[in-house]
């Protein structure tokens, strides 16, 4: 196949090996992921290139010489990469990814920022400021800089035009691979994750529908919890939990727990460690006011206060059936040594019920939601039962 | 005129446990990503914890008030904050007082070092605190009122 004056090969099992100009060639182990590239066709007895090292996910946690000499180490946290390591001068560069994990911020060991990019939705780099050798740009796969494709692994990605340089294909024969006929965006076979860029990202250059359709969903929840304050916070102590995490395991010596000085506001402290939990939450919060509004009802300070939960979002007039319905059920007691009163259950989202007191009547505090503030939801005293 | 004290039941005056120095700060955050607790760690390995506890002053109207304990063994899951050298020094301190529904309430303290302050408040959610100073970013200040609300009073 050819571009213009570039010449693509691809061997019988549909990969690209070789590049006419520049010329490059690629090697691939029996179950397809790329394990060398290099200059001549002779590689590994000559030329330059490079050899990859894998983890059993499959994730390059090493990239050496030709002549096996490592020259770059990555540590992966959850299949994310999170840093880099140069063998010569054991310098440490730090990963921050966006939701699809495309490599937005580098920065090195002192928390300053070499390369910063945006990317257009297939793909395309935006280079904001800076530079770093790092080549693991789009969702965290590796851009060839000689091809300017991404390689996917099951295929090379062009993300000039937002398209896959070679049909999807299946081990199992079928019609059309990984199509659902009910979404005719999957029958072109070249297209990248049916063409919803922003919310899905694709693993291994394989679009299986369900993976798709599940990785969207956790993706877009995902989102909405990283615009709130809550996930704003998380972002931040994982950010810092990252840096300290990677900084002890190249640094096992140093466990000084200053954080990096280049923080835009250092003084008058810096943190390490984190105790945000970390994961998204199974039921979004509200993105509007749920309880009912009455004359009771109104703004105290950055709290709003409000009757029960409205029956437009469910509510049945019970506190424990309205929290289950905001949390979806996933709840349990509020963590020992916690500072609720007893017997408060706190939801996966932060929803907590609290139980009625002596005076007043079990309340439901729903945490803020981007413009959203705090909301607590106050329900009447419940009547003593009359004595049998 | 009801008014809420801050909660503190150990032998010291507890303007006297606030002015001592401090090296650190530790936060233990919530489900929703708010601090809950904040402690304030000193160079002598004891700490001085505080948190919010609601009180009702009306219906549907509930005010954070801090409340204040001595500890020995820091928190497990914390966030540490290293301050700066001037937190080794005696501290000024204030206390922020907010009226409520008929009620003032003992809401939130004021630390001053040289030209350093850390506000710590009882925060917008409830039972959570809101803290400044010590953590610059984006979110982690939601005190119960705006902080202009507060009136400041020096205790010594």
């Amino acid at each position: 196949m050819q571009n213009g004056s570039t010449t693509y090969t691809y061997d019988a099992e549909n990969r690209l090996t070789a590049l006419s100009s520049p010329a490059w060639y690629y090697v691939y182990d029996g179950d397809g992921s790329r394990v060398e590239k290099c200059t001549t066709s002779t590689c590994p007895s000559s030329g330059t290139g490079t050899v990859y090292w894998r983890n059993l996910a499959g994730d390059p946690i090493s990239e050496s010489g030709l002549n096996g000499t490592v020259n770059h180490e990555y540590i992966f946290f959850n299949g994310e990469r999170a840093a880099r390591r140069e063998t010569s001068g054991n310098a440490v560069s730090y990963y921050f990814a966006d939701h699809l994990g495309s490599a937005d911020v580098v920065t090195n060991a002192t928390g300053t920022i070499t390369k910063e990019s945006d990317y257009y939705p297939y793909g395309g780099e935006i280079p904001i400021s800076g530079s770093d050798i790092n080549n693991y740009k789009f969702t965290g796969k590796e851009r060839d800089s000689e091809s300017g494709l991404d390689e996917f692994g099951a295929r090379y990605y062009a993300s000039p035009f937002g398209r896959f340089m070679t049909p999807d294909w299946a081990a199992k024969p079928t019609a059309v691979p990984y199509a659902s006929f009910g979404n005719p965006q999957s029958l072109n076979l070249y297209s990248y994750v049916n063409n919803n860029p922003t919310t899905i990202r694709d693993a291994d250059g394989h679009c299986l529908e369900d993976a798709c359709v599940a990785e969207s969903l956790a993706v877009a929840a995902l989102t909405a919890y990283v615009a709130s304050p809550a996930g704003q916070q998380l972002l931040h102590n994982a950010a810092k939990d990252i840096v300290s995490a990677i900084g002890s395991l190249f640094h096992s010596s140093d466990k000084s727990t200053t954080a990096p000085p280049t923080q835009s506001n250092p003084a008058p402290g810096t943190q390490t460690g984190a105790t945000v939990p970390a994961t998204a939450p199974a039921v979004p919060l509200p993105a509007g006011l749920v309880g009912t509004q009455d004359d009771k009802s109104g703004s105290q300070g950055d709290r709003h206060n409000s009757g029960p939960l409205d029956p437009a979002h469910g509510g049945v007039g019970d506190a424990a059936q309205d929290f289950a319905t905001l949390t979806g059920g996933k709840s349990g007691p509020a963590a020992a040594g916690s500072n609720y009163p007893p017997g408060t259950q706190v939801g996966e989202n932060g929803t907590a019920l609290r139980p009625a007191t002596a005076t007043a009547g079990p309340r439901i505090d729903i945490p803020a939601n981007g413009d959203k503030s705090h909301e607590t939801l106050h329900y009447p005293k419940p009547k003593p039962k009359p004595a049998q | 005129m009801k008014y809420l004290s801050f909660e503190w039941t150990e032998p010291t005056t507890l303007a006297a446990e606030l002015s001592t120095p401090i090296k650190q700060v530790f936060l233990e955050f919530g489900h929703h990503g708010r601090p809950m607790f904040v402690t304030l760690w000193r160079p002598n390995g004891a700490g001085l914890r505080l948190h919010s506890e609601m009180h009702d002053v009306a219906e549907r109207r509930e005010v954070g008030v801090l409340s204040f304990n001595c500890v020995r063994v820091p928190p497990r899951d914390k966030t540490i904050v290293d301050l700066p050298a001037e937190f080794d020094h005696e501290i000024t301190v204030f206390k922020l007082i907010v009226q409520e529904s008929g009620t003032s309430a003992e809401s939130g303290v004021i630390l001053k070092a040289g030209s350093h302050e850390i506000a710590v408040v009882a925060g917008a959610y409830p039972y959570s605190l809101a803290v400044s100073g010590a953590l610059s970013v984006p979110h982690i200040f939601e005190p119960e009122y705006p902080i202009d609300r507060y009136t400041r009073v020096r205790i010594e």
